[in-house]
């Protein structure tokens, strides 16, 4: 199926590379307008490449999510491009390993939630208004399982994808009334750039491809397909909701 | 210049901290503290060190590509 988001402008942070690469790519392919917002200017041009990206259904924004101004102009930018705002995925994040609490340096806190919670909360901050200016849209929030449970790999991490979750619960509860639906996805483990940076070597990625119930970490288009879902107006009676996509790893843990 | 080998260190061992500083070494500049001419090594030859890294850095070399990154850091400094 194509055109599920027909003439739907969408911006995609986090847009390239992983996850938010594969929902650029989807959201094209279904007719969106996508602008792919990111800080990595290569990753973010490939990105365009792989869409088959036009001037008249991608561009490209370099912003920093943390900074205010940047985020207000990169949702200016977007609006005077294609015209209007629907969508908002939330995908830009940073996962920086840390010890256990007592040892985690303030500066890794501080970094880890000015990009993650900071991010997430200025880039729904001005794009709400853009969306209820035309009407509505959607917001699709990209938490993570760390936020449901006590992972230890990276104390700030866990913490600001469970303040995602709650910020959408928050955010839907004063938007939904005015036609803004905010959700959130929870992955599990996923095939990407930043995990297998972050996987010691292949013998580690493979052992956790084994241990997973479904024998295999997840793809990053098996999020894309659910994020569409809940970007799209199929989605049309569902706010405040966040999803687990893990592939029954929770389900299974003992 | 202890502090730039200290960011170097942990890039080298965190492939998450390593893209924390290659798309956002500004931010890292300023968390760190760092001096003007420190910030002027990171967003340019440490940068280029730290891309080069492969990824990720399996955890036997961790220990000798931190010390051949410092020392880059050292010459820097004494150049």
């Amino acid at each position: 199926m194509t055109g599920r988001l027909e003439d739907k402008v969408a911006i995609v942070t986090g847009g390239a590379s992983g996850i938010g690469r594969a929902i650029c790519q989807r959201f094209a392919h279904e007719g969106a307008k996508v602008a792919v917002a990111d800080r990595n200017i290569a990753g973010a041009k490939e990105t365009l490449t792989l869409m088959n990206a036009t001037p008249d259904n991608g561009m490209m924004v370099d912003v920093s999510i943390s900074d205010a101004f940047q985020v207000e102009r990169m949702v200016e930018s977007v609006v005077t491009q294609f015209g209007r705002l629907d969508i908002l995925i939330n995908g830009a994040a940073i996962l920086i390993r840390t010890p256990p609490l007592v040892d985690v340096d303030e500066v890794l806190w501080d970094l880890t939630m000015e990009t993650n919670v900071k991010g997430v909360f200025l880039c729904c901050k001005y794009a709400i208004p853009a969306m209820i200016n035309n009407g509505g849209g959607s917001i699709v929030n990209i938490s993570s399982q760390s936020g449901l449970r006590g992972v230890g790999y990276s104390v700030p991490y866990a913490v600001s994808k469970a303040g995602v979750i709650h910020l959408t619960t928050v955010a839907a509860a004063q938007y939904t009334s005015q036609g803004v639906r905010v959700n959130c996805i929870a992955p599990g483990a996923v095939d990407t750039p930043q995990m297998r940076g972050s996987t010691a070597s292949a013998e580690v990625f493979n052992d956790r491809n084994q241990g997973h119930p479904m024998g295999r970490v997840g793809s990053a288009d098996e999020i894309a397909n659910l994020v569409l879902w809940l970007a799209s107006d199929e989605a049309s009676y569902v706010s405040g909701s966040s999803y687990s996509i893990d592939g029954g790893a929770m389900a299974s843990a003992t | 210049m202890d502090k730039l080998i200290d960011i170097a260190n942990r890039a080298v061992a965190d492939y998450g901290f390593r893209q924390a500083v290659l798309y956002g070494a500004g931010d890292i500049a300023s968390k760190w503290a760092l001096s003007e001419e420190e910030s002027v090594l990171l967003t340019g030859q440490v940068l280029v060190e730290l891309k080069a890294l492969p990824i990720p850095v399996q955890p036997d070399d961790i220990p000798a590509q931190q010390a051949r990154v410092a020392e880059v850091i050292k010459g820097l400094f004494a150049s």
